[in-house]
């Protein structure tokens, strides 16, 4: 258990991600995990794009006059994996800061998202019902999710600066 | 942990059952439900069942079609299947966040100890498997702060049920085109008995958890589902499978 905590450490340090592979091993033991943990390529390190505001639940949202524009994050799309599904509001609907306000699947797994901000859903990213991949792809540019009528700007204050986001997906990796 | 032990409660039931206790309750529950009568084929929530299902058969031999909450793929499930889901709050794991890889990587440690009779089981990709023979389909749903695992574990399954699943779209890098017999095992073949791997699971969670054995009735008192929570199980009518393979009968 403690090597496989150093190990982990490492993996974390360098970025490094496990790559499945076949395996037709016949022991379970505990260098498989180890060896799924290890690969060939590096990652580059979570994105995080000033300009924006960040929830401690991995979205953001970029507000442009009454209009708050929103997705998530780097870190949440790599640590999701591959999108195969994005359930999005109807247009009209409204949520208060901190709703469930979309559901992405990825391989096995539903994930609800959650309103950064409060406030009526003026438009959704259409592309996604055809193209999820493109939060992964595109996180913050074409991988956008839905844009809202901002209800409280105020709201704004109780999310993370882009630095303090930093920080905390750095917390959230270990 | 609160135990509820279950002996073929209707997989539709089960479903609804632990949307409600995953987002309306605060507690860590364990369920174990030792098969489903009549059989069903559950599909994930994205699922579409003219892409996963031959559904003329399905609609022929009149089998239920249910999209569940949580993601993964279709499973067909029966009186051979035994279900055991894990809701569990963010602060009874050791886990920095709650995401899908680490949240399977925990579970598969939490399991290890049912398996120690049996050689090869470990988690490769997303699946369970002896070998490189998966034996139970996982799938999660993760909300803040909560999250739900559950698996159908393959006691037995019978070949001509597995006919109704088309070979999916996506499949994991290790099945190399196999077909489903080639693919899957039946874990009976492994285990001397559907009571004794339940035991063995019992006993491998006791190592991580306090369980607390509780009724159904007593889950119905004091959790009540009365209480409003978002619901997304839903069951496909006779219509629904019928207009999903309209357009396919257009095209002739």
């Amino acid at each position: 258990m403690a090597f496989r905590c150093v190990a982990a450490h490492a993996v974390t340090l360098f970025r490094l991600r496990g790559t499945p592979t076949v395996t037709t091993a016949t022991t379970h033991n505990l260098w498989m995990p180890l060896a799924r943990r290890f690969a060939t390529a590096v990652e580059d390190a979570d994105a995080v794009l000033d300009g924006l505001h960040y929830a401690a639940s991995h979205e953001w949202v970029k507000v442009n006059g009454n209009t708050g524009t929103v997705g998530i994050s780097d870190h949440a799309q790599k640590e999701l994996g591959d999108l195969v599904f994005v359930e999005l509001p109807e247009e009209g609907s409204s949520f208060k800061q901190g709703e469930k306000l979309a559901s992405v699947e990825s391989v096995k797994a539903v994930s609800d998202i959650y309103a950064p901000i409060s406030g009526i859903v003026s438009a959704i990213n259409a592309r996604l019902s055809e193209s999820p991949d493109l939060v992964n792809k595109s996180p913050y540019a074409d991988g956008w999710l839905v844009k809202v009528e901002v209800a409280n700007k105020g709201e704004i204050d109780s999310l993370m600066t882009p630095d303090a986001y930093r920080q905390h997906q750095a917390a959230d990796s270990h | 942990m609160k135990l509820l032990r279950l002996q073929g409660f209707p997989i539709l039931q089960q479903l609804y059952l632990e949307e409600r206790l995953l987002r309306a309750t605060t507690h860590n529950w364990c369920l174990i439900n030792q098969g489903t009568n009549p059989p069903a084929i559950i599909v994930g929530i994205s699922g579409k069942p003219e892409k996963l299902l031959d559904v003329k058969a399905v609609l022929q031999d009149n089998i239920p079609v249910i999209r569940r909450f949580s993601g993964g793929g279709t499973v067909i499930v029966d009186t051979d299947t035994v279900f055991v889901t894990l809701i569990c709050r963010r602060d009874a794991v050791t886990l920095p966040d709650l995401y899908p890889r680490p949240i399977m990587e925990w579970t598969e440690h939490l399991y290890l100890p049912a398996f120690q009779t049996v050689p090869s089981f470990h988690l490769l990709e997303h699946d369970y498997v002896l070998g490189d023979r998966k034996f139970g389909g996982n799938a999660q749903s993760i909300i803040k702060d909560r999250f739900l695992h559950h698996t159908s574990f393959l006691w037995d399954y019978q070949d001509f049920r597995m006919a109704y699943l088309k070979l999916p779209q996506r499949t994991p890098t290790y099945r190399l085109a196999r077909s489903h017999s080639d693919f899957i095992c039946r874990l009976k073949d492994y285990m001397p008995s559907r009571e004794a791997f339940t035991d063995y699971i019992v006993k491998a969670f006791e190592q991580q958890f306090r369980l607390q054995e509780i009724s159904l009735d007593e889950v119905e008192k004091t959790q009540p589902s009365s209480v409003p929570h978002i619901t997304s199980t839903q069951v496909f009518t006779t219509a629904d499978l019928q207009q999903s393979i309209m357009p396919l009968i257009v095209k002739g």
